[in-house]
């Protein structure tokens, strides 16, 4: 078909309507760069007047565009905030996604759980829904999760220090209990847990490792300070060897890896000996953080010994008195 | 959700002849419009859409509309026409082949939505695999067809690909139904020692997933008591004649919250906050099982206290107890 043929069988003015709106769907644009764009195009080879353009946008936002007028604000672009050619999202097709991403995230490392929440929202931003910035946070409500979105500069910067292992970082920090706190910190690793992303890493003033939360970290700055880094580096390698026997009753199902799959358990260092005929799992770990490891015991439906090492015997020991103490009250009194 | 999803409205106030705007320009890209909502249309729609939308106000020939659909053509979109009947017009429809506007997925999008389907087949039942199968495939739709992500070697029906189902999928997926047939159940399971295999007969209520396993939450009929069973260890399952006579009624659990855990705990589904102190915080949950909200419960340790059911209280302290026992006291140690 030629120029002139296609003309014929064209209307042009919706021809030059639908230039403009992908035109837009890419970026903001001035009235100056919309008309060097007709005058590009083959079909339209002109520019056109101001009013014509408004008619365009006019038509544009008639059929359920929304277009932000140029302004000293946008610096005087046209910029398109809304069309309705995108995909029909329903109430099903949310309740889905919010029930998938609950389920994965469980199983998902905190690159892939980004990684999830970039396609999901990219998805919602595609769909023809207005309410866009509602269903995104209802998406992350009901998933029990935190979007990440606000915090790329704090998250890549943590990367690179984990992945260095030779960075010390002065954080500020806001804690829910002592409001904003100043410290040092040696990062270690990320990661991701029941909707949440923390920072695993060496704190100057505490002896075991902490772990906090990437949405509390106010500020983040690299320093030099040598002698401190070492000592936190120093501090990192200190493990405590742990030595557990956990009963089992299960004792054909139960491969190790499943066991400690089924109750979280993460210890890359940790040997798993299974001595079915007395009935439990010699245990050996090395541990820094026993905050996950105490979890793992208190949660667990299965008894167990600690062998070693007494103080952490005696903290859990402790803790189940006191838990203990709980429920020797009736619940009236509680 | 209703109003959050509420379609956009599609009735302009009726000015038929606005100076303001480029009705045929605007009729033209409600075709669009239609076809992007509908993806197929038969002519005999699209001129019944037009004729009702309050911008036109006056019938619109076969010709016009085909004016219409060729200067789509020509923007791009790809449109065919199809014909069942050849002899009868009215059997004309156009098929928009694919989203004008496409979405552009990066190869991180694809790739994690690749991997959510893998997890799912492995783990889940076929009704969530299914349902997130069927999205990606509506989503396929409103893809760029140039994407480098399906140029490179993987295509399209790799990348909606169901890994091969597993056998406690396919049992899930079973069970759900036993569960929404409400059919009593003969089954025939191992013990949890694995030593010797036992029948019972249930009234099978809900299938629960815990840490990627599923159990099936019945009530034992004999004893009258309520039974998790993993589906691992279900051998055979016979379905008998006779229905279910109960209801599953939630148990209402209420828990206290200590310290630093009561100022940052997040809500999981089916919790209400009763009372909020700066450093205290009471919780009710609804739940059908009392295992799993016990178990993630007592891993709070001396920031939790479950304060009822009584029931749900004594059961912790025997849990405790028990650890106690093994673990020692603090002074013989």
């Amino acid at each position: 078909m030629t120029e002139a043929s296609i003309s014929k069988s064209l209307n042009s003015t919706a021809y030059r309507i639908y230039r403009i709106l992908e035109w837009l769907v890419e970026k903001p644009l001035t009235l100056t760069e919309i008309n060097l764009k007709f005058k590009a195009d083959p079909l339209i080879g002109k520019v056109v007047s101001s009013d014509s353009i408004l008619l365009y946008m006019n038509t544009l936002k008639a059929i359920g565009c929304e277009i932000q007028r140029p302004s000293p604000k946008n610096s005087f672009h046209y910029m398109l905030l809304y069309h309705p050619f995108g995909m029909t999202l329903t109430g099903q097709h949310i309740q889905l996604l919010i029930k998938v991403k609950s389920y994965v995230q469980t199983m998902l490392g905190h690159t892939e759980m980004l990684n999830l929440d970039c396609f999901l929202k990219k998805l919602l931003n595609f769909s023809t829904i207005k309410q866009k910035d509602s269903l995104q946070s209802e998406l992350f409500e009901k998933s029990r999760s935190l979007d990440y979105g606000k915090f790329p500069h704090h998250i890549a910067m943590l990367e690179n220090c984990c992945k260095s292992g030779e960075t010390l970082l002065i954080m500020a920090y806001e804690s829910p209990l002592k409001g904003r706190e100043v410290f040092h910190f040696l990062p270690e690793l990320l990661f991701y847990e029941q909707g949440v992303l923390y920072i695993r890493g060496e704190r100057e003033e505490f002896d075991l490792t902490s772990n906090l939360r990437v949405d509390r970290i106010a500020d983040l700055k690299v320093v030099k300070q040598v002698k401190l880094l070492r000592t936190l580096q120093d501090r990192k390698k200190e493990l405590t060897q742990v030595e557990i026997q956990l009963f089992c009753l299960k004792k054909e199902n139960h491969s190790h890896t499943a066991l400690r799959a089924e109750h979280g358990v993460y210890h890359e260092s940790s040997e798993w000996i299974n001595t079915a005929d007395e009935g439990y799992y010699h245990i050996n770990l090395a541990v820094r953080d026993f905050f996950y490891l105490k979890q793992f015991l208190l949660s667990t439906p299965y008894v167990y010994k600690i062998v070693r090492p007494t103080f952490f015997l005696a903290d859990l020991q402790m803790s189940l008195e006191t838990v203990k103490a709980y429920y020797e009250k009736s619940s009236e009194s509680c | 959700m209703r109003n959050l999803l509420s379609p956009v409205e599609d009735k302009p106030p009726a000015l038929s002849h606005d100076k303001t705007l480029s009705t045929s320009a605007l009729r033209v890209l409600m075709v669009l419009k239609w076809l992007t909502e509908n993806q197929v249309m038969s002519l005999q729609n699209l001129r019944n859409n037009l004729i009702e939308y309050a911008y036109l106000n006056r019938t619109c020939s076969d010709e016009t509309i085909l004016k219409y659909i060729n200067t789509l053509k020509v923007l791009g979109c790809k449109i065919h026409r199809e014909q069942k009947d050849p002899l009868t017009d009215s059997s004309v429809c156009y098929r928009l082949e694919s989203n004008p506007f496409p979405l552009v997925l990066s190869h991180a999008d694809v790739l994690i939505a690749q991997r959510l389907l893998t997890i799912l087949g492995q783990h889940t039942d076929q009704g969530l695999v299914s349902a997130y199968q069927q999205f990606l495939k509506g989503l396929s739709w409103s893809l760029s067809n140039e994407q480098a992500v399906f140029s490179e070697g993987a295509s399209c029906d790799h990348f909606f690909e169901i890994p091969d189902s597993q056998h406690s999928r396919k049992q899930a997926g079973e069970f759900q139904q036993y569960c929404q047939q409400s059919f009593n159940l003969e089954l025939q399971y191992q013990d949890e020692n694995n030593s010797q295999i036992l029948t019972c007969q249930v009234e099978p209520y809900d299938l629960i997933e815990r840490k990627h396993q599923w159990y099936l939450l019945a009530l034992d009929i004999l004893s009258n008591r309520q039974k998790i069973l993993p589906l691992a260890q279900i051998l055979s399952v016979n379905q008998l004649p006779s229905k279910n006579k109960r209801k599953i009624v939630p148990v209402h659990v209420l828990f206290s919250l200590y310290g630093r855990l009561a100022s940052s705990y997040r809500l999981y589904p089916g919790e209400k906050i009763l009372f909020k102190g700066r450093q205290e915080l009471h919780i009710k949950s609804s739940v059908l099982e009392t295992d799993s909200i016990m178990q993630r419960l007592l891993k709070y340790g001396v920031n939790c206290q479950i304060l009822a059911p009584q029931s749900l209280r004594q059961l912790v302290k025997k849990r405790i107890e028990q650890k106690m026992l093994f673990l020692g006291t603090r002074q013989e140690s």
